[in-house]
């Protein structure tokens, strides 16, 4: 398994489009940049598991789980919310290519296509929700340790 | 600080919160926190994604404040700044006027200026259009149709027609512009256009907002933001097939 230069490329260009998107949301200075490199690694992640050929769902699965770890460990360092960083790192899993073609064949009246491009694109969205929601359950779940001591010393 | 200031102050801090992106879980939980720090803990907050009531008792005589929202513009930095401004609040527990000053502070933060918005939209749409296949040329053309995105959200967010004809809105400019960049020979490819453009309306913050709100255990806020994603999606996908199906006959 190596590097290719495509895996970076595709991380690169999702890097820029993060940038346009951080811009639309009005997030600035280094958060900027902190948040486009989490879209980065999103990209880079799925190139390299498509890459090794894991199934696509799972792939969405790990990428997102992986942005949600960094987007909080961010959030922790740069004492910014979360979602500043989560929706701009989490927006090249969003299937792009699912949608459009699904639409497509539903005008061109091919029911099964459009059916099975439709169920795909929501079990991606359920992967990568999956991701969100284990990631912020653990943390919840560490928060909820670290409280309890403090609590039975006062 | 008295109820009543209090009240005043945490419902603009609130609404303000809201009105830029914030999640409704923290709207909730900071003006708890910040009720909680000035010796308030009888207190109710109720907030939904255009909407907040905030009753603070003292002595046992309630002051209640009700906010509507009425513009919303995401504005990721002024959430973190409200996000700090709550902790400086517990914290150091200053007077209504301090609070309304750094209120008055945050609305004043700087935003982008209309053309780097523009240009954001041009980046963020021709990255996609390549990340999804397309060529330079394809590239160019979904750039250019983000641009108009652009300027169609700008004219349909004062339409108040609701999110889903906004989108739609947007999507029949977005894709006619791709298919007639396609009829003049410039970029045969439209479907990594439309793609590549589509990925700038992509509801990115209500379906983030919206999981979240169900993680933290708040379903009402959450089915109400997931629901317009899911009607900014319909819009999106609505708008781009009827215009693609209309003008597909120009591209041979």
């Amino acid at each position: 398994m190596e590097i290719t230069s495509d895996m970076l490329i595709s991380g690169g260009l999702t890097f820029a489009a993060a940038i346009g998107y951080g811009i639309c949301f009005n997030i600035r200075g280094a958060n900027l940049f902190a948040a486009s490199f989490g879209a980065f690694i999103c990209a880079f992640i799925e190139a390299v598991m498509t890459e090794a050929g894991y199934p696509e769902i799972f792939v969405c699965f790990i990428a997102s789980t992986a942005v949600t770890v960094y987007s909080e460990i961010l959030a922790k360092r740069l004492r910014c919310p979360v979602p500043m960083f989560l929706i701009v790192s989490i927006i090249p899993l969003v299937p792009g290519g699912y949608i459009y073609y699904a639409m497509m064949s539903c005008i061109n009246g091919d029911l099964a296509d459009f059916g099975k491009r439709s169920v795909y694109t929501f079990e991606i969205a359920g992967a990568i929700a999956l991701g969100i929601f284990l990631v912020t359950f653990i943390i919840k779940i560490m928060k909820s340790f670290k409280k309890n001591p403090a609590k039975k010393n006062r | 600080m008295n109820s009543q200031e209090l009240a005043g102050a945490v419902s603009r801090f609130g609404a303000m919160m809201l009105s830029c992106g914030g999640e409704i879980n923290r709207v909730e939980d900071s003006i708890a926190r910040i009720c909680a720090a000035y010796g308030y803990n009888h207190v109710g907050v109720f907030a939904i994604p255009r909407t907040l009531i905030i009753t603070v008792t003292e002595n046992g005589v309630p002051v209640t404040r009700l906010e509507n929202i009425k513009d919303k513009t995401v504005n990721l930095d002024r959430v973190a700044r409200l996000n700090a401004l709550s902790r400086f609040i517990c914290r150091v527990r200053p007077d209504a006027d301090c609070i309304s000053r750094r209120l008055d502070n945050i609305e004043k933060s700087p935003v982008y200026g209309r053309y780097s918005i523009i240009a954001a939209y041009f980046l963020s749409a021709s990255a996609y259009a390549m990340f999804f296949g397309g060529g330079i040329r394809e590239a160019a053309a979904a750039g250019l149709a983000g641009i108009a995105v652009r300027l169609m959200s700008r004219f349909s967010s004062k339409t108040d027609a609701g999110v889903f004809f906004e989108n739609l809105l947007c999507a029949v400019v977005m894709s006619a512009c791709a298919m007639l960049l396609a009829a003049c020979g410039f970029a045969p490819r439209y479907d990594k256009t439309i793609i590549g453009a589509l990925m700038t309306l992509v509801p990115g913050v209500t379906l983030t907002n919206g999981a979240r709100d169900f993680i933290a255990g708040d379903f009402f806020a959450g089915t109400y933001t997931l629901i317009e994603a899911l009607l900014t999606a319909l819009g999106i996908a609505a708008g781009a097939a009827v215009t693609v199906g209309l003008l597909r006959g120009l591209v041979v």
